[in-house]
């Protein structure tokens, strides 16, 4: 009762499935415009509210900036060491005896270099859409605190 | 305590739970876990509140943290995943972490209604971690989950809080075959100084006694049928069910043997009197820590190597010693892992974010009737 029991697709679906992948692409390009624009919309409506708290939003500032600079510097470090390992490995090869052997060697640098760069697409997609969703909802608190703050009068 | 105490595991005995069933103390129950097990350890704790008498919530978000941002994307399932993964666990600054305070205001507006009373919460023992190091849920968020206890009525001087541990993500052990304590990679079991399921049992009941030295265990591990326990009126109806709720066929019971040998002596007409109730503690492991979880290499399950750390959350975090020695029965729930385009949850992690539904938190939530079914099956 695991993945080996996942179903097989039919005929149909395999024919119409690229639609199906650019559709999803196409889908979650738009969620990154539509947030990106709500983003300045939003942005603009808490520079121009009468209740800005100069201090708060600038406080903030820094630390979105302190954060997003901490994690690429993760993804940085994560790089680094990753090429680090994979020149190890590669100078571990140096001993291979058979063609069979050698093979398997180079193969397995390859996957662990595609893979390095498959961990780090998905880490930079991944801090995008970390600092986007996280821009939006501080944009949102802010707006909710300025209309609470106009309903006090 | 450097030696791992052993244990084996047997198939279920038809009448193991009638056995246990008469002589578990309801209300007495308690529950833990760590990560999405932790997340799902809250919501499940506020669903059925009555039924437990306190919680061990180990890099832990607020209860549906999840669903606090519905314009994150136009599709709520969308905006769900969305919000878990960039304001449950990785808030970029504290003021974006979730609201403890006004998601204990939505608690508190649904109490009594999809979710217990939350008065039932009040006199409750807590147990609430978050390592320094941890780079998977911030402890930002996990700050949160202690506010929104304080803002429920929990006492606090009920709850250990405890955020000064160097640790990463993970649960901590003392064996020294498990990770680096700073680590936050899978299988989520780290090294420290200190047995963590150990302080959260001892946190729930402070009465309870705390293993000082390896023993054998006296009792055994007995694999159920989680099947069995899912709710359907007919087998096909479970099956559909146990697979909407991306869990696996079986789930664990750790019995200690005085459970076993007071049935015995209860039947043949002997009094035998424990010296402490039995109580249950629910056990929610975390992602890719299911005992059937399969990595995923590019995409396809690695079959050829699963399972990859399979049953060791259940037999080495020491959960057992301390029940062995308190007469408490552990249960340990799983999850697995399905990515079929319907499901997105690869890493067999427990559902706080609503991949089995849009209510994935109250008491009418697939997972949450399934684990409910299992905890009274057993008594508690």
């Amino acid at each position: 009762m695991t993945h080996s029991n996942k179903r097989k697709a039919d005929l149909l679906t395999l024919v119409y499935s690229p639609f199906g992948h650019l559709n999803s692409g196409q889908k979650s390009f738009n969620r990154m415009l539509l947030n990106s624009w709500q983003n300045q919309m939003q942005t603009g409506e808490v520079l121009c509210s009468r209740h800005l708290n100069l201090k708060e939003i600038g406080d903030d500032m820094v630390a979105f900036q302190k954060a997003i600079v901490d994690r690429m510097t993760e993804q940085q470090v994560a790089l680094l060491e990753g090429i680090k390992d994979i020149q190890d490995e590669y100078c571990e090869y140096q001993e291979t005896n058979t063609l069979t052997k050698l093979m398997d060697n180079n193969c397995n640098i390859a996957g662990q270099m595609m893979a390095l760069a498959q961990s780090q697409m998905t880490g930079w997609a991944q801090l995008l859409d970390n600092i986007q969703v996280d821009y939006g909802y501080w944009l949102y608190l802010q707006a909710e605190k300025a209309k609470q703050c106009e309903c006090k009068g | 305590m450097s030696a791992v105490p052993t244990v084996s595991i047997t198939s279920t005995d038809a009448m193991l739970a009638e056995k246990i069933r008469p002589q578990v103390a309801k209300g007495h129950s308690s529950i833990s876990g760590l990560s999405s097990g932790a997340f799902m350890t809250v919501q499940m704790h506020l669903a059925h509140s009555s039924r437990f008498c306190g919680a061990g919530i180990i890099a832990g978000g607020p209860y549906r943290c999840a669903a606090m941002y519905r314009r994150a994307a136009a599709l709520r399932g969308d905006a769900n995943i969305l919000t878990a993964y960039f304001i449950g666990m990785n808030p970029l600054i504290p003021s974006v972490a979730p609201s403890g305070i006004e998601l204990a205001k939505q608690a508190r507006e649904r109490s009594g209604t999809d979710i217990d009373p939350i008065g039932h919460l009040k006199d409750q023992r807590l147990y609430i971690f978050s390592g320094t190091q941890d780079k998977v849920v911030y402890q930002s968020s996990v700050e949160q989950t202690k506010l929104f206890y304080h803002e429920l009525g929990v006492n606090d001087r009920h709850v250990k809080w405890v955020s000064d541990v160097a640790a990463g993500h993970a649960i901590i052990t003392r064996n020294p075959e498990d990770s680096p304590l700073s680590t936050n990679q899978p299988p989520y079991i780290n090294q420290g100084d200190f047995i963590q399921s150990h302080d959260i049992l001892k946190t729930i009941y402070p009465d309870s006694q705390s293993p000082t030295h390896a023993a054998p265990l006296t009792g055994l591990l007995h694999r159920f049928s989680q099947l069995a326990l899912m709710p359907g009126d007919s087998e096909a109806e479970r099956y559909d069910n146990l697979k909407n709720a991306s869990m696996s066929e079986f789930g664990y019971v750790y019995v200690p043997a005085s459970v076993l040998d007071h049935y015995a002596a209860a039947s043949e007409g002997h009094h035998h009197q424990h010296n402490q109730p039995v109580r249950i503690h629910m056990v929610m492991h975390g992602c890719k820590q299911g005992y059937n979880y399969t990595p995923v290499i590019n995409g396809r399950p690695d079959t050829d190597n699963y399972p990859p750390y399979g049953n060791r959350y259940i037999t080495t975090t020491g959960y057992n010693e301390y029940a062995d020695l308190n007469n408490m029965i552990v249960i340990y729930p799983q999850a697995e892992g399905v990515d079929d385009g319907k499901i997105q949850n690869p890493d067999g992690c427990w559902d706080w974010w609503g991949y089995t539904g849009d209510d994935f938190y109250s008491k009418n939530a697939l997972q949450i009737r399934a684990l409910s079914r299992i905890l009274e099956n057993f008594g508690g």
